[in-house]
């Protein structure tokens, strides 16, 4: 499964919005609670990601599905800082950087 | 670069700081986040227009996030009399941005999950250096250290404080002092050089 990031706003920078996007977000995941199926958040054309909204967003995706998120297109600054930063709290074996960095 | 004689700082500050809060211009006052956000968004235009490089302006906007959202994210149903944030901005000649509150401080923020909290000096370093939220059990507490980490990075310049206790960043330097008039809530500037 791919999530576009966009869809939620180029700029992503508010921790309420961070939450709702998740809730909204999450009755989506429950088939991939029953599988193997891999998580992937793609940043392309997000303009600003704060550590607020991911925080929100990110770290309980890979608190319920570690080791099968995987992030891509994340060569915006704020999306590579935000991510690089919060990444230094989250265990490693989480989540995967490898698609693009 | 830290800009205590101009207008908008005077402004700002005094707004910080009055026992009772003088009116601000429209434009400068965001009662709720999504009017502040609103405007950061604006701003984010406004300095790809002046030819600010994209990455700074971004980076920029992050942080401005970072710090105008914990204003909020704190001080719901805390307020001291003015809920929200005064935001002001120019451009030119030297970009800068302020972003105040009339909340609660840092310190008092912090207290109820670090007790032993002696004054706001300490309570300013607490928030910037360790991974400690105020809205514990939630996890929560990385805004200001994200916002310090970037400014020893990326040559954004700071000047923040809460009570009478500021943290400062110039050209990736960072210091702490203590200062006589103290500011309830909290106050920011950022700015860099073109």
């Amino acid at each position: 499964m791919t999530i576009a990031m966009h869809k939620f706003g180029t700029i992503l920078n508010s921790r309420p919005a961070g939450r709702e996007a998740f809730l909204a977000f999450r009755p989506q995941l429950l088939h991939v609670l029953k599988s193997t199926e891999e998580i992937i958040l793609d940043f392309q054309g997000v303009q600003v990601l704060t550590p607020s909204f991911a925080d929100e967003f990110v770290t309980p995706l890979l608190e319920q599905y570690p080791g099968r998120v995987s992030f891509m297109h994340t060569q915006n600054i704020t999306v590579r800082k935000t991510l690089e930063f919060l990444s230094e709290q989250w265990p490693k074996d989480a989540y995967d950087w490898k698609r693009d960095l | 670069m830290f800009f205590p004689d101009h207008p908008l700082f005077q402004r700002a500050f005094s707004w910080a700081s009055a026992p009772v809060p003088p009116n601000l211009p429209p434009e400068e006052y965001c009662p709720v986040r999504d009017v502040l956000y609103g405007r950061l968004d604006s701003l984010l235009v406004s300095l790809i227009r002046k030819n600010i490089p994209e990455e700074k302006s971004l980076l920029l906007h992050a942080i401005l996030s970072e710090i105008g959202g914990n204003s909020f994210d704190h001080n719901i149903g805390q307020w001291k009399d003015a809920p929200g944030v005064l935001f002001a901005r120019t451009l030119d000649p030297t970009p800068f941005f302020i972003l105040a509150d009339r909340g609660q401080g840092i310190r008092r923020t912090l207290l109820p999950v670090k007790p032993s909290l002696a004054n706001d000096e300490e309570a300013l370093r607490t928030a910037f250096l360790e991974q400690l939220s105020s809205r514990a059990p939630e996890r929560r507490g990385n805004g200001l250290k994200f916002v310090r980490r970037e400014l020893l990075q990326d040559g954004i310049d700071l000047f923040f404080q809460s009570g009478t206790a500021c943290y400062a960043v110039t050209s990736k330097e960072e210091s702490w002092k203590s200062v006589p008039t103290s500011i309830p809530g909290c106050l920011a500037v950022l700015s860099f050089s073109r």
